[in-house]
């Protein structure tokens, strides 16, 4: 009977982990996004246009699983506009990039971060 | 030039080698700057540097009021947030902030203020800063002001690094990296502070991070002697001090020419020279004996509670004369008070603020006078900035808590606008009214830099192979703040 008790308890906290783990974005994406994003910063401002472009299309795919994310969960409609404005901000700078266009690039990849810390400062606390 | 004429040349010189020259005309008070010693210059890493586009300011003081004073209770006049005092802070206000900080939220309080309109802008300033309300006209508002960070010593250090580690190079050190120095005779950056100990978030808020060590900030301590161990003791002579340096000097070139990249070493070295050169200059630089009697009183030198900060802003003005580029005022304590050891009201508000105002009030007012009546207005800007506000409701019964979410600063003289404000708080004065204005330390950082004839986003440094900035990734030059 203990035996039993503690494996339903166990399966509860598990599937309470993966309940959890659902509702919230996965945070080594977040990180990921972070630590791409300064990468971009760094190779847009020493005009690496390989470095730049690769972070740049890393940052598009992992804003598209944000956006993902937050369409799915259904009540965020703050995060989901902030996510989508990154993944169009990163298209952009895609393509400034390509025109080695690097000074426009930086304006456009500061207003990205902009944008980042726009959705932690205030969708997360909302 | 042998290293002992190039001395002599320095000390003869009645050290006057005003490098600013270079990139930004004549040091007031200084002579232009020697050939020689401008070749002396060229293999080093504090000649002077040009600017990105023609700077408006050579100097920048920067006024931490460190404690996070309460900008509801001195600049941000709330009619709202009298009528709703005592009660609960409507929930419409609360969006968006998460309000974790010590103690919960409160009901909104007022502390008791008269307010009144000021010069032709029409400024709002309370009671507690009567002085400082006189120069309306001369300040650009910043009431949108946002950070991150719920403790003093993690937004201290974004204040000033912009990050809430500590690791990066403070704005000083970036402003010294960029310009190099305008008088080789004292540091170009140096951090001043009234009280007896060092600021207690301490000097990682003017380290030059993983910029050269050579760019740090270098702190004076109150008191006739600016630096520690600077003076020469009285038992050694002169020649032996000499022939000391000489052999120190001559070890570490050698140290130096063995590891070039050892950027402490020769951070180090060039310490040493400065600091000989400082035992006349720093002295000198610090000394206020020859200040007649009316600036003393316009910088509240004789006042017990305003005299220590007093003499802290004269200092400033001396050091701007002197051609200093950066210079961080840390503000402290009144001589002589045990109880209250910055703004930070949590409790008592009326007492902390009615005492700390009045430290800083009559010797900021000063500060602006006297910049403005020797022509040095123009061409220093003075930054008052703190780590964030404080909230609109109370804490502990008469305090209030911190707030990142919308406080005040200012800027004063050049480059920005004169009696112009930008940006508000909601009606109560908790956060930003419009996001789109809010004004982080990055933008801030950034502005100042424009000032300087910086663009933040191209004063950079490679950092093991990343290219660094001194607004990380972020920053924008407010422009409208911009005369």
């Amino acid at each position: 009977m203990r035996k039993a008790i503690a494996v339903a308890a166990a399966l509860l906290a598990l599937a309470g982990s993966v309940r959890s783990a659902e509702d919230e974005l996965d945070t080594d994406l977040m990180q990921s996004i972070e630590d791409s994003n300064k990468s971009l910063a760094s190779n847009i401002g020493i005009k690496d246009g390989k470095g730049a472009s690769t972070d740049a299309k890393d940052l598009t795919e992992m804003f598209a699983k944000v956006e993902a994310f937050y369409v799915k969960k259904g009540d965020a409609a703050d995060a989901v506009d902030l996510s989508k404005k990154s993944l169009d901000l990163s298209g952009q700078i895609l393509k400034q990039i390509a025109a080695k266009d690097f000074d426009t690039a930086t304006d456009t990849a500061t207003t990205l971060s902009r944008t980042c810390k726009t959705c932690h400062n205030f969708y997360k606390k909302s | 030039m042998s290293l002992h004429s190039r001395r002599d040349f320095l000390v003869k010189s009645g050290l006057g080698l005003g490098g600013a020259a270079v990139s930004a005309g004549v040091v007031p008070g200084l002579g232009s700057f020697g050939a020689a010693w401008a070749a002396d210059l060229a293999a080093d890493p504090l000649a002077p540097k040009a600017p990105h586009f023609p700077a408006k300011a050579k100097s920048v003081i920067w006024l931490h009021m460190n404690g996070a004073p309460s900008t509801l209770d001195l600049y941000d006049y709330k009619p709202e947030l009298v009528k709703l005092a005592g009660k609960e802070v409507p929930a419409s206000f609360l969006k968006g902030i998460k309000t974790s900080t010590q103690g919960g939220v409160g009901k909104l309080w007022v502390s008791d203020r008269k307010w009144k309109q000021h010069g032709e802008s029409g400024a709002w300033f309370s009671d507690l800063v009567p002085n400082i309300a006189q120069h309306a006209d001369k300040l650009t508002f910043i009431k949108s002001s946002v950070t991150v960070g719920a403790t003093h010593d993690i937004s201290i250090l974004k204040l000033n690094t912009g990050d809430l580690n500590p690791g990066r190079p403070s704005l000083g050190a970036w402003v010294t990296y960029a310009l190099g120095t305008a008088n080789p005779d004292l540091p170009a950056y140096v951090v001043l502070y009234n009280g007896k100990s060092e600021p207690q978030a301490g000097s990682v808020n003017w380290s030059s991070g993983f910029l050269p060590a050579v760019y740090q900030g270098t702190a004076f301590r109150p008191g006739p002697s600016p630096i520690f161990y600077l003076e020469r003791p009285e038992a050694r002579a002169e020649q032996q001090q000499r022939a000391s340096l000489d052999l120190l000097k001559k070890l570490n070139n050698s140290g130096a020419a063995k590891y070039p990249n050892d950027s402490e070493l020769r951070a180090r070295l060039r310490s040493y020279e400065l600091a000989e050169r400082m035992q006349v200059s720093a002295p000198e630089a610090v000394d206020l004996s020859k200040e007649s009697e009316a600036t003393k009183e316009m910088y509240a030198l004789n006042d017990p509670v305003a005299g220590t900060y007093g003499t802290t802003l004269l200092r400033a003005r001396r050091l701007v004369e002197r051609g200093v580029r950066f210079i961080q005022v840390v503000s402290g304590a009144p001589e002589g008070d045990t109880e209250i050891t910055s703004w930070d009201a949590h409790s008592d508000l009326e007492v902390n603020h009615g005492t700390m105002a009045r430290m800083v009030d009559k010797p900021i007012a000063g500060l602006l006078a006297d910049l403005k009546q020797r022509g040095l207005l123009e061409t220093t800007l003075v930054v008052w900035t703190s780590e964030f506000g404080r909230t609109s409701y109370g804490q502990s019964g008469n305090g209030r808590d911190h707030n990142p979410w919308g406080y005040t600063q200012w800027m004063a003289g050049a480059g920005v606008k004169a009696g112009f404000t930008y940006g508000e708080t909601d009606e109560v004065g908790l956060q930003t009214a419009d996001k789109d204005k809010g004004v982080d330390t990055y933008d801030l950082q950034a502005t100042v830099l424009q000032t300087l004839g910086l663009d933040h986003l191209k004063t950079t440094f490679l950092n093991n192979g990343r290219s660094e900035r001194p607004t990380v990734v972020y920053g924008k030059v407010i422009k409208e703040l911009l005369a």
